[in-house]
């Protein structure tokens, strides 16, 4: 009898034995590793580092911020330019290297105004009355000069880093301008019904997909066009690309807002209100998902815009002079 | 908790009155197994009221489970003395695994397999076993537990009582490469076995 309850108590601890823990879900949680934050800065909603010391960024002010030292500190850059009025307020900023760069402001009324720095913004120089769409990388700007009379979208091009601009090419619209931006070489105009028109003056390829919807219009916050991915973001996710029509189909709604979105080649994060999501693969199933803290958390901020720096780090701001480098 | 403690011992003065001396042999059962889980489930949910904005927090959970399923089995002596005898309990059954407390999202048939080695003891004024074992359960959700426990024989029929010793852990695994519990399961319940 002693054998066979000897018998038994070598047995039962191989009973414990696990050779690998089984996981349920995978869940995608970002950390903060840094934060750039600006003291009473306000809703930001553009920033551009050009290099890892110096920094620039604007919130809804006539006036940006700027940091040399990383973003422990931020000094306010005003435009002292007689052209800009104190209601003017910028809406793109873009910096093609520490000194030089462009701001494209607005104003509630006519006022549109292409501000060009190349002294890190000590002076500030008008050189275009019309839409910013973007830079290159390679010292190129792009606006789109649009007409009252018909729905077209003349493009011009700068080669000299936005101090003059020259007549590249006409798109037409069958609605208004909304928003332009330039990704890659290629130049993307999206007009109020959702329509995104593209031209390419490398190759002088023209495309066109539709993101929003034609019955309501649901304005697209931000959108996003490459070989790895297209997607669109505003009330939601749209994220499915779908040949018939080159329309976007959306994926996901948070239920909040979405104002931005940038990928690193197929990796992508939308931001926006109370809500970070991701297309990280986590098996269940579903395209786009929650981002939530190391804690397992949900974020309480609402967020303006993101920027990827490599595969696992990414820049974001927000609200009350939020600036996060982040971890993922 | 009472009240199942007083028929727990019932059960076994009744058992103990009518168990018989037996030789362990060979034989095919059927039965049922009533079992009770506590499941203990850590998540992310959104916990904003209706028309807010989401709010994510990490929750966690206890809820309660039970299973109810009929089964066939044998009972296959080892090794044999006059008093006393080893053997394996192996069984296959199938039930429904239900949700008593805030663990809908498990319910679901299941396919069940208790298996065990044991000791019986028949020189005894009560023919008793022990045994220890795992019980595999095949559900949405599989999980396998290490189970032990004791039992009264009677000529034909066989009542044990088991629970789990340790519970069973799913995780979540955070893209940061974090661990975390998600659902932890274990058992408690009784067998009845009836041979042919």
């Amino acid at each position: 009898m002693i054998k066979s309850l000897r018998f038994l108590l070598y047995i039962i601890p191989l009973l414990f034995f696990s050779c690998e823990k089984k996981i349920l879900e995978i869940v995608p949680v970002t950390q903060k590793v840094e934060d750039l934050s600006i003291q009473n800065g306000g809703n930001i909603k553009l920033f551009s580092f050009p290099s890892s010391q110096v920094g620039y960024a604007a919130s809804d002010t006539n006036f940006i911020y700027k940091t040399t030292d990383g973003g422990k500190s931020w000094t306010q850059v005003q435009f002292n330019n007689s052209q800009i009025n104190s209601y003017a307020k910028c809406k793109k900023l873009e910096f093609y290297d520490d000194q030089n760069g462009i701001c494209y402001l607005e104003d509630s009324y006519f006022l549109k105004a292409v501000l060009v720095t190349n002294n890190g913004g000590t002076t500030w120089t008008r050189t275009e009355s019309n839409n910013l769409a973007g830079i290159t990388t390679d010292g190129k700007a792009y606006i789109c000069e649009t007409s009252p009379i018909n729905l077209k979208c003349l493009i011009k091009e700068s080669k000299d880093k936005g101090k003059t601009f020259k007549d590249l090419i006409s798109l037409e619209f069958t609605e208004k301008f909304e928003a332009g931006k330039v990704i890659g070489s290629t130049i993307f105009i999206l007009d109020e019904q959702g329509v995104v028109h593209g031209y390419n003056p490398v190759n002088s390829d023209t495309l066109r997909y539709f993101i929003g919807i034609t019955s309501t219009h649901i304005p697209m916050n931000d959108f996003l066009f490459t070989d790895w991915i297209k997607v669109a973001v505003g009330g939601g996710i749209n994220g499915t690309y779908s040949e018939y029509g080159h329309s976007l189909i959306m994926d996901y709604d948070g239920g909040n807002g979405y104002y931005s979105v940038d990928a690193y080649q197929d990796f992508a994060i939308a931001v926006g209100k109370y809500s970070i999501v991701t297309n990280m693969e986590t098996q269940d199933g579903e395209k786009w998902h929650e981002v939530f803290d190391q804690n397992g958390n949900g974020f309480n901020k609402i967020f303006y815009k993101i920027k990827f720096i490599d595969n696992r780090h990414f820049l974001v701001s927000g609200e009350k002079g939020l600036i996060w480098k982040m971890k993922i | 908790m009472k009240k199942i403690t007083l028929i727990i011992l019932c059960l076994f003065a009744y058992l103990g009155a009518n168990a018989q001396s037996d030789t362990d042999e060979f034989k095919i059962h059927y039965g049922i197994v009533a079992g009770i889980l506590p499941v203990k489930l850590s998540g992310i949910t959104n916990t904003a009221a209706n028309n807010k904005p989401p709010s994510y927090r990490r929750v966690d959970t206890t809820g309660i489970m039970g299973n109810f399923e009929l089964l066939f089995g044998v009972n296959l002596p080892l090794y044999r003395t006059t008093n006393w005898s080893i053997g394996a309990n192996l069984n296959a059954g199938a039930g429904r695994l239900g949700s008593f407390r805030a663990a809908e999202g498990l319910d679901s048939y299941i396919l069940d397999f208790p298996e065990f080695l044991y000791y019986r003891n028949y020189a005894s004024t009560i023919d008793f076993s022990v045994f220890a074992g795992f019980k595999h359960t095949r559900a949405p959700l599989n999980f396998t537990l290490p189970i032990a426990g004791f039992g009264i024989n009677e000529e034909n029929s066989t009542f044990l009582f088991y629970g789990s010793l340790k519970r069973d852990t799913y995780y979540s695994l955070y893209s940061n490469g974090d661990i975390h519990s998600a659902v932890k399961i274990g058992e408690f319940g009784i067998m009845y076995f009836s041979n042919f």
